[in-house]
Protein backbone atom coordinates (compact mmCIF):
# COMPACT_ATOMS: atom_id res chain seq x y z
CA UNK A 1 0.00 0.00 0.00
CA UNK A 2 1.30 3.23 -0.81
CA UNK A 3 0.47 6.28 1.10
CA UNK A 4 -2.67 7.49 -0.81
CA UNK A 5 -3.87 3.95 -0.54
CA UNK A 6 -3.13 4.30 3.59
CA UNK A 7 -5.25 7.31 3.33
CA UNK A 8 -7.67 6.23 1.06
CA UNK A 9 -8.24 3.64 3.26
CA UNK A 10 -8.68 5.79 6.43
CA UNK A 11 -11.25 8.06 4.42
CA UNK A 12 -13.20 5.09 2.76
CA UNK A 13 -13.85 3.31 6.37
CA UNK A 14 -15.28 6.83 7.46
CA UNK A 15 -17.60 7.31 4.55
CA UNK A 16 -21.05 6.03 6.27
CA UNK A 17 -20.30 8.34 9.14
CA UNK A 18 -22.91 11.15 9.44
CA UNK A 19 -23.97 14.00 12.04
CA UNK A 20 -27.35 13.58 12.97
CA UNK A 21 -27.75 16.50 15.29
CA UNK A 22 -30.50 18.92 12.97
CA UNK A 23 -29.49 22.34 12.81
CA UNK A 24 -32.18 23.81 14.55
CA UNK A 25 -31.29 22.28 17.68
CA UNK A 26 -27.43 23.79 17.71
CA UNK A 27 -29.64 27.20 16.56
CA UNK A 28 -32.12 27.04 19.12
CA UNK A 29 -29.17 26.34 21.79
CA UNK A 30 -27.25 28.87 20.51
CA UNK A 31 -30.55 31.55 20.55
CA UNK A 32 -31.08 29.94 24.26
CA UNK A 33 -27.41 30.31 25.64
CA UNK A 34 -27.43 34.26 24.28
CA UNK A 35 -30.37 35.08 25.95
CA UNK A 36 -28.78 33.85 29.36
CA UNK A 37 -25.26 35.53 28.53
CA UNK A 38 -27.47 38.69 27.74
CA UNK A 39 -29.50 38.55 31.35
CA UNK A 40 -26.65 37.01 33.30
CA UNK A 41 -24.47 40.72 31.89
CA UNK A 42 -27.39 42.68 33.08
CA UNK A 43 -27.03 40.61 36.84
CA UNK A 44 -23.47 41.07 37.05
CA UNK A 45 -23.36 44.72 36.25
CA UNK A 46 -25.96 44.73 39.34
CA UNK A 47 -23.87 42.77 41.32
CA UNK A 48 -20.65 44.53 40.56
CA UNK A 49 -22.27 47.90 41.42
CA UNK A 50 -23.45 46.69 44.23
CA UNK A 51 -20.07 45.36 45.73
CA UNK A 52 -18.50 48.60 44.72
CA UNK A 53 -21.07 50.56 46.80
CA UNK A 54 -20.49 47.91 49.34
CA UNK A 55 -16.80 48.54 49.66
CA UNK A 56 -17.23 52.34 49.91
CA UNK A 57 -19.58 52.52 52.55
CA UNK A 58 -18.18 49.09 54.80
CA UNK A 59 -14.31 50.13 54.18
CA UNK A 60 -12.67 52.30 56.45
CA UNK A 61 -9.58 51.78 53.95
CA UNK A 62 -10.03 52.64 50.10
CA UNK A 63 -8.04 50.01 49.11
CA UNK A 64 -9.01 47.36 51.02
CA UNK A 65 -9.85 44.16 50.03
CA UNK A 66 -13.83 42.63 51.22
CA UNK A 67 -13.28 40.52 53.67
CA UNK A 68 -10.08 40.52 55.73
CA UNK A 69 -9.35 40.00 59.36
CA UNK A 70 -5.72 40.35 61.16
CA UNK A 71 -3.49 38.48 59.58
CA UNK A 72 -5.99 36.27 57.85
CA UNK A 73 -7.77 36.61 54.67
CA UNK A 74 -10.91 34.67 54.26
CA UNK A 75 -12.46 36.03 50.95
CA UNK A 76 -15.60 34.29 48.76
CA UNK A 77 -16.32 36.06 45.96
CA UNK A 78 -18.60 34.53 43.04
CA UNK A 79 -15.19 34.85 40.53
CA UNK A 80 -12.64 33.13 43.32
CA UNK A 81 -11.69 32.75 46.91
CA UNK A 82 -8.56 33.55 48.58
CA UNK A 83 -8.16 31.52 52.03
CA UNK A 84 -4.87 31.95 54.25
CA UNK A 85 -3.99 28.43 56.01
CA UNK A 86 -2.93 28.13 59.52
CA UNK A 87 0.22 27.15 57.73
CA UNK A 88 1.19 30.43 56.59
CA UNK A 89 -0.24 29.05 53.16
CA UNK A 90 -2.77 30.95 51.04
CA UNK A 91 -5.35 28.81 48.91
CA UNK A 92 -6.43 30.70 45.87
CA UNK A 93 -9.75 29.02 44.06
CA UNK A 94 -11.18 30.38 40.97
CA UNK A 95 -14.03 30.02 38.83
CA UNK A 96 -13.16 30.49 35.17
CA UNK A 97 -17.23 31.04 34.17
CA UNK A 98 -17.36 33.92 36.33
CA UNK A 99 -16.02 37.86 35.10
CA UNK A 100 -12.97 38.02 37.42
CA UNK A 101 -12.12 41.62 38.65
CA UNK A 102 -8.32 41.87 38.59
CA UNK A 103 -7.66 44.61 40.82
CA UNK A 104 -9.70 43.34 43.41
CA UNK A 105 -8.17 39.95 43.09
CA UNK A 106 -4.69 41.59 43.03
CA UNK A 107 -5.68 43.86 46.30
CA UNK A 108 -6.52 40.29 48.36
CA UNK A 109 -4.11 38.34 47.00
CA UNK A 110 -1.78 41.59 48.48
CA UNK A 111 -3.30 41.66 52.28
CA UNK A 112 -2.53 37.53 52.31
CA UNK A 113 0.99 38.44 51.91
CA UNK A 114 1.24 37.76 47.87
CA UNK A 115 1.99 40.23 45.55
CA UNK A 116 0.69 39.72 42.49
CA UNK A 117 -0.02 40.98 39.15
CA UNK A 118 -2.93 40.41 37.25
CA UNK A 119 -4.11 40.02 33.62
CA UNK A 120 -7.04 38.82 31.69
CA UNK A 121 -6.79 37.47 28.32
CA UNK A 122 -3.01 39.49 28.06
CA UNK A 123 -0.26 37.69 29.35
CA UNK A 124 2.86 38.83 30.23
CA UNK A 125 6.84 37.61 30.50
CA UNK A 126 9.96 39.33 31.43
CA UNK A 127 11.75 40.52 28.59
CA UNK A 128 14.82 39.77 30.20
CA UNK A 129 14.40 35.80 30.17
CA UNK A 130 16.51 35.22 32.82
CA UNK A 131 14.40 37.07 35.14
CA UNK A 132 11.60 34.03 34.86
CA UNK A 133 12.32 32.96 38.23
CA UNK A 134 11.09 29.58 37.66
CA UNK A 135 13.16 27.12 39.76
CA UNK A 136 11.87 29.73 42.84
CA UNK A 137 8.16 29.53 41.50
CA UNK A 138 8.00 26.08 41.58
CA UNK A 139 8.44 26.22 45.37
CA UNK A 140 6.11 28.85 45.77
CA UNK A 141 2.87 27.86 43.59
CA UNK A 142 1.18 24.15 43.38
CA UNK A 143 -2.26 23.58 42.06
CA UNK A 144 -4.57 21.49 41.01
CA UNK A 145 -7.80 20.80 40.02
CA UNK A 146 -11.25 20.09 42.00
CA UNK A 147 -13.73 17.55 40.97
CA UNK A 148 -16.14 20.58 40.34
CA UNK A 149 -13.49 21.52 38.04
CA UNK A 150 -12.23 24.62 40.11
CA UNK A 151 -9.21 25.60 39.87
CA UNK A 152 -7.21 26.07 42.98
CA UNK A 153 -3.48 26.89 43.32
CA UNK A 154 -1.84 26.84 47.20
CA UNK A 155 0.67 29.76 47.49
CA UNK A 156 3.69 29.56 49.90
CA UNK A 157 4.32 33.60 50.19
CA UNK A 158 7.43 32.60 52.43
CA UNK A 159 9.50 30.93 49.73
CA UNK A 160 8.76 34.20 47.20
CA UNK A 161 12.33 35.72 47.36
CA UNK A 162 12.14 39.42 48.72
CA UNK A 163 11.21 41.90 46.02
CA UNK A 164 9.59 39.37 43.73
CA UNK A 165 5.75 39.22 42.39
CA UNK A 166 3.91 37.34 40.89
CA UNK A 167 2.93 37.68 37.57
CA UNK A 168 -1.01 35.81 36.33
CA UNK A 169 -2.36 35.87 32.98
CA UNK A 170 -5.81 34.57 33.10
CA UNK A 171 -8.08 33.37 29.85
CA UNK A 172 -11.79 33.79 29.86
CA UNK A 173 -14.29 31.67 28.54
CA UNK A 174 -14.69 32.03 24.72
CA UNK A 175 -11.69 34.05 24.06
CA UNK A 176 -9.86 33.06 21.48
CA UNK A 177 -11.89 29.60 21.09
CA UNK A 178 -9.48 28.46 18.06
CA UNK A 179 -6.40 29.12 19.37
CA UNK A 180 -4.44 25.72 19.43
CA UNK A 181 -3.71 26.34 22.80
CA UNK A 182 -5.56 24.62 25.63
CA UNK A 183 -4.21 27.03 28.42
CA UNK A 184 -6.46 28.74 30.52
CA UNK A 185 -3.79 30.67 33.12
CA UNK A 186 -0.58 31.17 32.61
CA UNK A 187 1.88 32.16 35.75
CA UNK A 188 5.36 33.56 36.19
CA UNK A 189 7.49 34.48 39.17
CA UNK A 190 9.50 37.57 38.48
CA UNK A 191 11.22 40.62 39.93
CA UNK A 192 9.43 43.16 40.94
CA UNK A 193 10.85 46.14 38.14
CA UNK A 194 11.74 43.58 35.69
CA UNK A 195 10.29 44.69 32.52
CA UNK A 196 8.02 43.01 30.90
CA UNK A 197 6.63 42.00 27.40
CA UNK A 198 2.92 41.41 27.02
CA UNK A 199 0.98 39.82 24.17
CA UNK A 200 -2.60 39.34 23.47
CA UNK A 201 -2.47 35.97 22.36
CA UNK A 202 -2.97 32.56 24.13
CA UNK A 203 0.48 31.72 24.65
CA UNK A 204 1.32 28.21 23.16
CA UNK A 205 1.32 24.97 25.04
CA UNK A 206 4.89 24.30 26.19
CA UNK A 207 5.98 21.57 23.69
CA UNK A 208 5.20 17.70 24.19
CA UNK A 209 6.10 14.44 22.47
CA UNK A 210 2.46 13.20 22.04
CA UNK B 1 -29.37 35.94 5.47
CA UNK B 2 -26.75 35.02 8.30
CA UNK B 3 -29.01 31.92 9.66
CA UNK B 4 -29.25 30.45 5.38
CA UNK B 5 -25.13 30.89 5.64
CA UNK B 6 -24.80 29.08 8.93
CA UNK B 7 -27.25 26.05 7.75
CA UNK B 8 -25.61 26.01 4.37
CA UNK B 9 -21.98 25.53 6.23
CA UNK B 10 -23.33 23.28 8.31
CA UNK B 11 -24.98 21.20 5.96
CA UNK B 12 -21.49 20.78 3.88
CA UNK B 13 -18.96 20.74 6.41
CA UNK B 14 -20.75 18.27 9.61
CA UNK B 15 -20.01 14.64 7.99
CA UNK B 16 -15.96 15.76 7.46
CA UNK B 17 -16.00 17.83 10.73
CA UNK B 18 -17.67 14.54 12.56
CA UNK B 19 -15.12 12.40 10.94
CA UNK B 20 -11.87 14.27 12.16
CA UNK B 21 -12.91 14.34 15.60
CA UNK B 22 -13.77 11.23 15.46
CA UNK B 23 -11.14 10.31 14.20
CA UNK B 24 -9.04 12.09 17.07
CA UNK B 25 -11.21 10.60 19.91
CA UNK B 26 -12.16 7.51 18.90
CA UNK B 27 -15.43 7.97 20.47
CA UNK B 28 -18.28 8.48 18.23
CA UNK B 29 -20.93 9.94 20.71
CA UNK B 30 -17.94 11.97 21.85
CA UNK B 31 -17.21 13.25 18.60
CA UNK B 32 -21.19 14.30 17.58
CA UNK B 33 -21.11 15.95 21.08
CA UNK B 34 -18.36 17.73 20.86
CA UNK B 35 -18.55 19.05 16.94
CA UNK B 36 -22.71 19.97 17.69
CA UNK B 37 -20.93 22.14 20.77
CA UNK B 38 -18.62 23.79 18.03
CA UNK B 39 -21.37 24.70 15.62
CA UNK B 40 -23.57 25.86 18.44
CA UNK B 41 -20.59 28.37 19.14
CA UNK B 42 -19.90 29.22 16.11
CA UNK B 43 -23.68 30.20 15.36
CA UNK B 44 -23.00 32.36 17.90
CA UNK B 45 -19.98 33.79 16.40
CA UNK B 46 -20.92 33.40 12.94
CA UNK B 47 -20.12 36.92 12.02
CA UNK B 48 -16.33 35.93 12.64
CA UNK B 49 -16.03 32.77 11.98
CA UNK B 50 -17.56 33.01 8.44
CA UNK B 51 -14.63 35.33 8.00
CA UNK B 52 -12.04 32.64 9.08
CA UNK B 53 -10.15 31.20 6.56
CA UNK B 54 -10.91 27.88 6.87
CA UNK B 55 -13.98 27.77 9.24
CA UNK B 56 -14.88 23.98 9.17
CA UNK B 57 -10.68 24.42 10.56
CA UNK B 58 -12.13 26.42 13.58
CA UNK B 59 -14.99 23.67 14.81
CA UNK B 60 -12.20 21.20 14.51
CA UNK B 61 -10.21 22.92 16.29
CA UNK B 62 -12.65 24.44 18.98
CA UNK B 63 -14.38 20.81 18.95
CA UNK B 64 -10.70 19.43 20.21
CA UNK B 65 -10.16 22.25 22.45
CA UNK B 66 -13.37 21.80 24.23
CA UNK B 67 -12.74 17.48 24.38
CA UNK B 68 -9.53 18.82 26.59
CA UNK B 69 -11.62 19.95 29.30
CA UNK B 70 -14.78 17.34 29.28
CA UNK B 71 -11.42 14.60 29.29
CA UNK B 72 -10.18 16.10 32.20
CA UNK B 73 -13.25 16.63 33.90
CA UNK B 74 -14.46 13.09 33.23
CA UNK B 75 -10.38 11.68 34.03
CA UNK B 76 -10.51 13.23 37.51
CA UNK B 77 -14.37 11.94 37.80
CA UNK B 78 -13.27 8.44 36.84
CA UNK B 79 -10.37 8.49 39.11
CA UNK B 80 -12.22 9.19 42.23
CA UNK B 81 -14.58 6.50 40.96
CA UNK B 82 -12.03 4.24 40.94
CA UNK B 83 -11.95 3.03 37.28
CA UNK B 84 -8.72 4.67 34.93
CA UNK B 85 -9.89 2.57 32.04
CA UNK B 86 -12.52 3.91 29.19
CA UNK B 87 -14.09 0.97 28.28
CA UNK B 88 -13.00 0.51 24.33
CA UNK B 89 -16.37 -1.57 23.42
CA UNK B 90 -18.14 1.94 24.53
CA UNK B 91 -16.36 3.63 22.34
CA UNK B 92 -16.64 2.20 19.03
CA UNK B 93 -19.74 3.66 16.53
CA UNK B 94 -21.70 1.02 14.72
CA UNK B 95 -21.17 2.99 11.22
CA UNK B 96 -17.33 3.10 11.76
CA UNK B 97 -14.76 0.45 10.68
CA UNK B 98 -13.94 -0.90 14.23
CA UNK B 99 -10.37 -1.82 12.78
CA UNK B 100 -10.10 1.37 12.03
CA UNK B 101 -10.56 2.96 15.05
CA UNK B 102 -8.27 0.74 17.21
CA UNK B 103 -5.55 1.72 14.30
CA UNK B 104 -6.40 5.49 15.29
CA UNK B 105 -5.98 4.98 18.75
CA UNK B 106 -2.85 3.24 18.55
CA UNK B 107 -1.36 6.79 17.27
CA UNK B 108 -0.13 9.65 19.21
CA UNK B 109 -2.46 12.48 19.88
CA UNK B 110 -0.65 14.97 17.66
CA UNK B 111 -0.68 12.10 14.63
CA UNK B 112 -4.37 11.56 14.90
CA UNK B 113 -4.71 15.23 14.90
CA UNK B 114 -2.77 15.66 11.64
CA UNK B 115 -4.72 12.31 9.84
CA UNK B 116 -7.81 14.30 10.64
CA UNK B 117 -6.90 17.31 9.11
CA UNK B 118 -5.03 15.89 6.39
CA UNK B 119 -7.67 13.18 5.42
CA UNK B 120 -11.12 14.83 6.13
CA UNK B 121 -10.76 18.18 5.96
CA UNK B 122 -8.27 17.75 3.41
CA UNK B 123 -6.35 20.59 4.62
CA UNK B 124 -2.81 21.32 2.97
CA UNK B 125 0.07 21.17 5.49
CA UNK B 126 0.29 24.99 6.24
CA UNK B 127 -3.26 25.14 7.00
CA UNK B 128 -3.09 21.81 9.50
CA UNK B 129 0.16 23.88 10.90
CA UNK B 130 -2.09 26.85 11.42
CA UNK B 131 -4.79 24.94 13.17
CA UNK B 132 -2.56 22.88 15.34
CA UNK B 133 -0.11 26.02 16.40
CA UNK B 134 2.86 23.82 14.93
CA UNK B 135 5.55 24.31 12.33
CA UNK B 136 4.89 22.65 8.69
CA UNK B 137 7.56 20.62 8.90
CA UNK B 138 6.29 18.86 11.69
CA UNK B 139 2.86 18.32 10.45
CA UNK B 140 4.58 16.97 7.53
CA UNK B 141 6.89 14.51 10.13
CA UNK B 142 3.60 13.40 12.22
CA UNK B 143 1.71 12.44 8.74
CA UNK B 144 4.59 10.47 8.12
CA UNK B 145 4.76 8.68 10.99
CA UNK B 146 1.22 8.11 10.86
CA UNK B 147 0.96 6.95 7.51
CA UNK B 148 3.40 3.96 8.28
CA UNK B 149 2.36 2.68 11.35
CA UNK B 150 -1.82 2.70 10.07
CA UNK B 151 -0.36 0.80 6.61
CA UNK B 152 1.28 -1.69 9.57
CA UNK B 153 -1.97 -2.25 11.03
CA UNK B 154 -3.86 -2.18 8.06
CA UNK B 155 -1.96 -4.78 5.99
CA UNK B 156 -2.48 -6.73 9.32
CA UNK B 157 -6.53 -6.93 9.31
CA UNK B 158 -6.44 -7.31 5.39
CA UNK B 159 -4.26 -10.49 6.23
CA UNK B 160 -6.45 -12.07 8.79
CA UNK B 161 -9.64 -10.93 6.87
CA UNK B 162 -7.88 -12.79 3.87
CA UNK B 163 -6.91 -16.07 5.81
CA UNK B 164 -10.65 -16.27 7.77
CA UNK B 165 -12.01 -16.05 4.13
CA UNK B 166 -9.51 -19.17 3.21
CA UNK B 167 -10.32 -21.24 6.15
Amino acid sequence: MNDNDVLGAVRDAMAEVHMHTPVQELVASGRSRRRRRIAGTAVGATLATGLALTLAIDSPQVNAPPVAAGNQVHVHLAAFSVDTNPDGTVTVKMTKQESLDPEIMQRTLAQAGVPAQITINKWCRPSDASQDLEADFQKVVGDGKQPDGTSVMVITPSAMPPATKLIIGMRTDGYQPDSPSPLAVVMRLVPDDAPLTCTTDVPPKPASNS
Amino acid sequence: MEHLEFEEFYQESRDACLRAVLATTGDRQLAEDLVAEAFTRAWMSWRKVSRHPAPHAWIVRVALNTRVTWWRRRRHEVALGGHDAVDPSAADGADVDPALLVALRRLPRRQREVVALRVFLDLDTDTAARTLGIAPGTVTAHLSRAVAALRGDLATVNSQEANGERQ
